[in-house]
């Protein structure tokens, strides 16, 4: 196993480095110029031309592209990924900030994914055909067909604005440092709510549609039918002998999923104004950041690789017939 | 068999009576709204949105004025008003200015506010590491006199910093300092209290204010991103700053609140012709195009207010608040016609368009697409272009810049920005939409060396003339920034004193009695 993972990190170092090259033409291809972003920023008061020419020569942006390109991948290898043109500051700093906010929507968001879309999958096809499947069905598709966007916009102007149950945005309140811990803690559980929801549901939907086929494909195996034909009962036989097989897939497809939750909660940090990656990540294309753009891209492709990476292992773990050394499994 | 159905009509009532409930629920939860209106719990403390923390970063357009002292600011006739500076002289060629500075302003430790500050935030933004601006010369007198030589005029913008606190911080870091979000020590209207990561910052009234302490009592800045109207809806802000103009018509239909609009410059919305291009080159058919528009339905169209001027030419932010600026042309689609006539393009086939040697007129307009509540614009000057018998195709780009400073064009829907700079690049002797005027040249060149208002003034007024017989450019819209506000949020007018960032000082809360 351990020589398996190792190939396939020494083989993800070069596809990474085709992807960061790809994206950085791409990036400084597409029209546009960090500075004229700059200048049309600052529409208020107008900016003395060598304020930007010094700017340009500050982060090279009058070198050559190849230039440009042997630096900044240079710098990428010793792990500096350059300073953001927006905010003028380095951007594992700001990556640094934004990145745990968007790792606890996307853990709670997996985690709602899988408690809901597994259990809802599970009673669907255990009551196979009766009207709570026809329901779950019906509503998963639904779900699964709103846009997440959309979905939060509507939870917002009903929760938030009509109600004031929810807040509206952010991740904490405006009196949040003067609550007690305890205080602090339910004040960030109330802020992930509508966010975590939205993004949770929206996965559990199409979880619970691939759990119940899965299961049901699994309940009419031979090994289920014998584990019946034992005088097992049902829950014993959905629990222990078909949901472990019926998982298997399932639990790959989060591996593979991670990044898609990820690239997802962009549109939920947007609505819900939560300063995670995605947020970062449009702003800096909107003005041209290149550093951010790269950096993000970056860690986005970094995250694919490693996603299926996970997703293979994982596979190898639960399924004992699946076997990375070259052994026949038991 | 009867046990049987006794059972699934009770089994039906159950699952009708929990329809009922949840129904009932969703059409309450949907049709009720909060009791009260939670913006007056908030007593004399505003809260107004901002998209993010980064604007409180030293740089144009943030909000340095609510904690920094600032130098002087504009009366409504766009004359210099003092604030730390109480008065001030200047050279014959307005680039070198003497300020003199109270005597009784402190910062909020209890340090004067001196000349020695002045000079510490010229040279910090100054400083190669900074990049902020370029070659200001500062020299101090005395510690309330400070001489600065300064290319673009007075420096009405500068907000002062505390030397005291930030001369010990490396310059290299200037971006990064914590004081931008701590300011701890503070000169202005407001002083800081606290700091929530990434949420929010709350500053309250300052007692030692060299002008007084502030009315409103606490401004809290809230950090929401593209959710302030949310945050206006559900009560929990008073004021949106920089509102998008698509959102205008849903708030001000709420009686709760207002919609204010901030014209920060003379600049605006624009068409500018290529004007080496063969279907341009007549100033007869520039001429044609501007009369085809009904430019004061743009205002609707754009949820603009119908009082906003609408003009031709150029002028400076001063002309533009003595509103000494001259009638647009009018919307006369009848002359327009006749002009396109008399320059030769005529609909000889009765497809609908003009054409002149074999040469239809149809041309393509780029238009930058990221405005949102400007997308309809183009959309209704192709129209009227359409029934003058021009077809014009509009390409909506994600980022006009490139092709408009290259020159890769037949027409561009942008913004026209006002500033001499500006004036040269568009106009000047090398024109990027190729423009040739000698007298224009020569204007543009006086204007980017001279710093004396009244000779840009006149210089303005001369180019206005020109350029308007001329039209290498027909002017759109002004700029108008909408605001949107609690009616409890009073002192606000449009379009010159709307803007409740700048005029802070002079609002003041109604408690909703």
């Amino acid at each position: 196993m351990w020589r398996y993972l190792v190939r396939r990190i020494l083989q993800a170092v070069p596809l990474l480095l085709g992807i960061a090259t790809i994206t950085f033409i791409v990036v400084h291809l597409a029209p546009g110029d960090p500075m004229d972003v700059y200048l049309e920023e600052r529409y208020r008061r107008e900016v003395d031309p060598q304020v930007i020419e010094l700017l340009r020569q500050k982060y090279g942006l009058d070198q050559p592209l190849h230039v440009q390109y042997a630096e900044w991948i240079g710098n990428l290898a010793r792990g500096d990924l350059g300073e953001s043109f927006r905010y003028r500051r380095p951007v594992t700093a700001l990556i640094a900030e934004r990145i745990p906010y968007t790792l606890q929507l996307a853990v709670l968001a997996i985690l709602v994914d899988l408690l809901l879309g597994v259990s809802l999958g599970i009673l669907a096809a255990v009551k196979q055909y009766s009207a709570t499947d026809k329901t779950l069905n019906l509503g998963a598709l639904v779900v699964h067909s709103i846009p997440g966007f959309w979905l939060a916009l509507m939870l917002v102007l009903l929760f938030s604005v009509n109600l004031g149950w929810l807040p509206t945005s952010q991740t904490r309140s405006l009196d949040y440092d003067l609550l007690g811990w305890g205080g602090r803690v339910l004040d960030r559980l109330w802020h992930l709510v509508l966010p975590v929801f939205v993004l949770g549901v929206g996965s559990a939907a199409g979880t619970a549609r691939y759990m119940r086929n899965r299961l049901l494909e699994v309940l009419s195996e031979e090994y289920v039918l014998a584990a019946r034909a034992r005088g097992l009962r049902e829950r014993a036989v959905i629990l222990r002998h078909a949901l472990r097989n019926a998982l298997i897939p399932i639990v790959t497809l989060f591996g593979m999923g991670l990044p898609f939750l990820l690239g997802g909660s962009v549109l939920i940090e947007r609505v819900f104004a939560w300063p995670g990656m995605g947020s970062l990540a449009i702003d800096a294309i909107d003005a041209r950041d290149y550093p951010i753009i790269l950096a993000t891209s970056m860690i986005a492709a970094t995250l694919v690789v490693l996603g299926n990476l996970l997703a293979d292992v994982m596979y190898a773990v639960i399924d004992p017939r699946v076997s990375y050394d070259g052994r026949r499994p038991a | 068999m009867p046990r049987r159905r006794v059972r699934r009509s009770r089994a039906m009532d159950r699952r009708r009576f929990v329809g009922i409930c949840a129904g009932s629920l969703a059409l309450a939860a949907a049709g009720c709204r909060r009791a009260g209106d939670p913006a007056y719990a908030r007593g004399n403390t505003l809260v107004m949105t901002l998209s993010d923390v980064s604007w409180m970063k030293y740089d144009d357009g943030a909000l340095q004025f609510l904690y920094l002292p600032r130098l002087t600011t504009e009366n409504a006739l766009g004359d210099l008003k003092g604030q730390l500076a109480q008065s001030w002289e200047h050279s014959a060629d307005y680039l070198e200015w003497t300020y003199h500075l109270r005597t009784d302003a402190l910062w909020s430790d209890g340090v004067p506010v001196t000349a020695h500050d002045v000079k510490f935030t010229l040279d910090l933004l100054n400083h190669p590491d900074v990049r902020y601006i370029v070659s200001d010369a500062v020299t101090v007198i005395d510690d309330h006199t400070v001489k600065i030589r300064a290319g673009g005029g007075p420096l009405g913008w500068l907000h002062c910093l505390p030397k005291h606190v930030l001369a010990h911080l490396d310059p290299k870091k200037f971006w990064e300092w914590d004081y931008w979000l701590r300011p701890t020590v503070s000169g202005g209207p407001y002083r800081f209290l606290r700091y929530v990561p990434q949420t929010m910052m709350e500053f309250e009234a300052n007692p030692t204010y060299f002008q007084g302490k502030p009315k409103i009592e606490g401004v809290v800045l809230n950090f929401v991103g593209q959710a302030g109207l949310n945050e206006l809806l559900s009560g929990n802000a008073d004021v949106v700053l920089n509102a998008p103009s698509a959102q205008i018509p849903f708030v001000a239909k709420d009686p709760r609140f207002r919609v204010y609009h901030h014209v920060f410059s003379s600049g605006g919305s624009a068409i500018f012709w290529k004007c080496d291009h063969p279907l341009f080159r007549d100033a007869r058919v520039r001429r044609a195009l501007t009369l085809a528009i009904d430019r004061r339905a743009l205002l609707g169209l754009t949820n603009q207010p119908s009082d906003l001027p609408i003009t031709d030419g150029v002028f400076t932010k001063r002309q533009f608040l003595r509103r000494q600026f001259p009638e647009p042309l009018p919307y006369d689609p009848v002359q327009a016609r006749a002009l396109l006539d008399e320059a030769g393009w005529r609909d000889r086939d009765g497809d609908g368009v003009r054409e002149r040697e074999g040469r239809p007129f149809r041309f393509t307009a780029i238009v930058s697409g990221g405005e949102q509540g400007y997308d309809r614009l183009p959309v209704y000057i192709q129209a009227q272009f359409r029934e003058l018998g021009v077809q014009m195709e509009v390409q909506v780009l994600d980022f006009v810049w490139d092709r408009f400073t290259g020159g890769d064009f037949e027409a561009v829907l942008h913004h026209h920005q006002p500033g001499p700079r500006a004036l040269r690049r568009d106009f000047g002797r090398n024109s990027r939409i190729s423009y040739r005027n000698p007298e224009v040249v020569r204007l543009t060149d006086q204007a980017a060396a001279t710093a004396d208002p009244d000779e840009l003034d006149r210089i303005y007024g001369a180019l206005t003339e020109i350029l308007r017989a001329d039209l290498p450019m027909t002017r759109l819209l002004i700029r108008a920034v909408p605001t949107f506000v609690h009616r409890r949020v009073q002192g606000l007018r449009t379009p010159f004193h709307s803007s409740p960032d700048t005029y802070i000082e002079d609002l003041r809360l109604d408690d909703g009695r």
